[in-house]
């Protein structure tokens, strides 16, 4: 089993859920073609280029409650 | 070694230190590589990785920071090309690479039985090893050795993590940490836990404004019960009932105030009855009337003001005409008095000075010419008769008495003459003052007949001539004043009623500010409620959840380091002691131990570890290295389809009885590995060349040539 294998195993072994796990499977593939790609800088990007929208989506969000607010 | 690859011939061309083609065509189960350094050894056995993995071992995730920026092509050649000959049993396997792309001919290849494939991956897949694991177990460079031997952790454990082939692995997980998703996940917390904080600091603040707005609002006259709906309805009731009212006294129209049952619509109603109560203001006919008046007393005072001034300036000129007149006259009194006896008596006085003048020439002439005589002995001609005299001094005498006489008779004359040029002089310029004064007299009388025509307009009558206009104007200033008076009372009554709503609207202000701020409240104690709260949780949510994802993947990443870490270490791990017993020989720590939680290497004797850096001198912790390598490229349980291992130089920093052991190790080694080693060690060649058991294949190195590249050849 190669090492990618390993790590979705490991996954599958405690999420049950397939949605996630596929969910999962799909970051865990996204990673490593990162990496095979370049580098720690790849990876690191591709999970901010994820997590920053989410973040965006966050602070937009949050400033829409605060006007309401009337902040 | 049987069953799996063994290296039977290489050809390098243009390949980093190799500029012509050379063929290691005799490689037997021990390959010796010789020579002098930067001789193309080193070269030589990174072509045997190229040919297998291509440009996969110069990338960041193998590990070797020598290799970046790494140039394959050597700079005198026109192509790299590696051709890697193997075999098993009966089987041959030819690996083919060049860097060259020729049309319709692959960059890489290998034929196996006669049959040629272009896929790496299938390569990879019959060889069963990746490049990371080639490093960890088949080819040994001297830069992990050297990383052994620090102490700076990083280094330490990215040369363990190259050892055991987790380098990628290791690099992953680092890859995850620096994306910093725990800080975004921080941040998000903060925000959301401030939304609480400031959520209770705004209610705050609006409670000490419901406060102050109800302090307000008693000042005003309101009481604690009034800021209710229900008051605030019956007082926009009492508003519109007074403001209607009002306009029905003046005879004035407003449109209609609009329902006033709810907050929101009481806060409209009081807008609108602010633009009714503007418009009583400016429309109520007392106020209308009272202004009319006012601007009227203003345009009769400036007229009145403005006729004043015209009128004293008109009086000022006569009055300065009627002066002159009453010390000289007029004009024609004064021309009749120039012309009939001051011009005469002028004339009369020039004639008698010229007469004295013609004769005081001549005596002047006269005493010239005395004076001009240079002896006044000598007998001159006279200048009347031309006859000679004989005594000039004595006429000169008289001449200059008579002189003297002539000059006391001119005086007066000439005095008479200026008296008389003086007088006229004056005269003229009263002429010409009175003249000016005329002008100006009608022009002024002209300026008030205007301006008492403009009076007559303002007034709207006319101003008879029997009239003062100033006593005509005063006494309409007068009737405006008195109706004025009359009027201030009514506009006072008035502006009191329209106060009176004024003050009604204020208090109704205030009680609705109280009742929008409690609403605000209220709203705001309801805000988790809100899709807007909802949205920040369903966003929080998610950043979680993709958090909780990486940090899965980032675990199982953990995890799998570990165990391969540790699955790794517990093969080779007789192996390795083994190794370090028969390499380093010693009798204190006699074995070695890796930590696979730490990735610590410890020095082991019996029970008690220590880590072998506190210990180990460069030769041991050399020797340490080695039998990681050597012990993990031994052990049978990771399994790979090569049946070789590659050394480059590895007897650096070993004394004589180390490289005895190395020789030893790679003996026991033999029968399971082909073994290549380079050196530039001349002992350790000759322990090669004297205590290797198995039938040994040697290339020396000749130093390097910038023309023929690497330079090596067989020896037998």
């Amino acid at each position: 089993m190669t090492e990618k294998e390993q790590i979705i195993h490991k996954l599958e072994m405690n999420i049950k859920d397939v949605k996630k796990q596929n969910f999962l499977r799909k970051i865990c593939d996204e990673i490593f073609e990162e990496y095979d790609k370049g580098s720690v800088k790849a990876v690191s990007e591709l999970l901010q280029g994820k997590i920053n929208p989410l973040k965006n989506k966050f602070d937009d969000a949050h400033n829409r409650l605060l006007k309401k607010m009337g902040l | 070694m049987v069953d799996r690859w063994v290296l039977k011939e290489i050809t390098i061309t243009g390949f980093r230190g190799f500029v012509k083609p050379k063929t290691f065509s005799s490689l037997e189960p021990f390959v010796l590589f010789d020579g002098p350094q930067r001789s193309g050894k080193s070269s030589t056995l990174v072509a045997i990785e190229w040919g297998l993995f291509g440009d996969e071992i110069a990338k960041k995730a193998i590990g070797i920071d020598e290799r970046r920026g790494w140039k394959i092509r050597n700079t005198n050649a026109d192509e790299a090309r590696v051709e890697l000959v193997l075999q098993k049993g009966e089987e041959i396997l030819k690996i083919v690479r060049s860097d060259k792309k020729t049309k319709g001919a692959s960059r890489f290849y290998f034929e196996l039985n006669s049959s040629r494939d272009t896929d790496e991956a299938k390569l990879r897949a019959m060889l069963e090893i990746e490049p990371k694991d080639y490093f960890s177990s088949v080819h040994l460079h001297q830069e992990v050795i050297r990383a052994l031997l620090t102490e700076e952790p990083s280094s330490k454990q990215d040369s363990l993590d190259r050892l055991l082939g987790l380098t990628a692995l290791r690099n992953t997980i680092d890859g995850i940490k620096s994306a910093k998703i725990s800080e975004v996940l921080k941040d998000v917390d903060n925000k959301f836990v401030q939304i609480e904080t400031r959520l209770n600091a705004v209610i705050a603040s609006k409670r000490n404004d419901i406060q102050k707005a109800k302090e307000t609002g008693i000042q005003k006259g309101l009481k604690s019960i009034d800021f209710a709906e229900t008051c605030a309805a019956q007082v926009c009731e009492t508003v519109e009932t007074a403001l209607h009212n009002f306009a029905n006294q003046a005879v004035l129209t407003i449109s209609n105030l609009p329902a006033a049952r709810t907050v929101g619509e009481q806060q409209f109603f009081v807008n609108s009855a602010k633009q009714s109560l503007r418009k009583l203001r400016d429309e109520q006919p007392d106020l209308k009337r009272q202004k009319e008046l006012l601007e009227k007393q203003s345009q009769l005072q400036r007229l009145q003001q403005t006729y004043k001034e015209l009128l004293d300036e008109l009086q000022r000129v006569e009055k300065e005409r009627k002066d002159i007149y009453k010390i000289d006259g007029n004009q024609e009194k004064m021309r009749s008095g120039i012309s009939n006896e001051l011009s005469p008596k002028l004339e009369d006085a020039k004639d008698r000075r010229n007469e004295i003048d013609k004769r005081a020439g001549t005596i002047e002439e006269a005493i010239k010419y005395f004076a001009a005589i240079r002896a006044p002995n000598e007998k001159q001609p006279c200048p009347v008769c031309e006859k000679a005299i004989d005594d000039v001094s004595h006429l000169q005498m008289h001449l200059n008495e008579l002189r003297a006489r002539l000059d006391e008779d001119l005086a007066p004359i000439r005095e008479e003459i200026e008296k008389y040029e003086k007088e006229i002089e004056r005269l003229e310029e009263l002429i010409k003052c009175l003249n000016d004064l005329d002008r100006k007299i009608r022009t002024q009388s002209k300026l008030l007949m205007d301006h008492k025509s403009v009076t007559e307009t303002g007034l709207g009558r006319e101003i008879k001539d029997t009239e003062d206009p100033i006593v005509v104007i005063g006494g309409e200033i007068n009737k405006i004043q008195e109706e004025l008076k009359k009027l201030e009372a009514a506009v006072k009554e008035s502006n009191q009623e329209l106060n009176t709503i004024e003050d009604d609207i204020s208090k109704l202000e205030q009680i609705l500010m109280v009742l929008v701020l409690e609403a605000e409240i209220d709203d705001l104690l309801k805000i988790r409620d809100t899709d807007e709260y909802k949205e920040v949780e369903n966003n929080k949510s998610e950043l979680e959840k993709f958090a909780d994802d990486v940090s899965l993947i980032r675990q199982a990443l953990e995890a799998v380091l570990q165990e391969s870490a540790k699955a790794k270490l517990e093969a080779a791990k007789e192996n390795i002691a083994k190794m370090f017993r028969t390499l380093a020989n010693r009798s204190d720590f006699p074995d070695l131990e890796i930590d696979p939680d730490k990735f610590e290497v410890l020095a082991v004797k019996g029970s008690e570890k220590v880590p072998a850096l506190s210990i180990f001198n460069t030769g041991d912790l050399n020797c340490a290295g080695l039998s990681v390598f050597l012990g993990l490229g031994a052990a049978q349980e990771l399994s790979h389809n090569l049946g070789f291992i590659v050394l480059d130089d590895p007897s650096q920093s070993l004394d004589d009885t180390h490289k005895e052991n190395l020789v030893s190790v790679l003996n026991s080694i033999s029968d399971e590995k082909q073994i290549l080693v380079s050196t530039s060690e001349s002992d350790f060649r000759d322990l090669i060349l004297t205590k290797v058991i198995k039938k040994k294949a040697r290339y020396e190195f000749d130093p390097w040539s910038d023309v023929e590249g690497a330079q090596p050849k067989e020896v037998q």
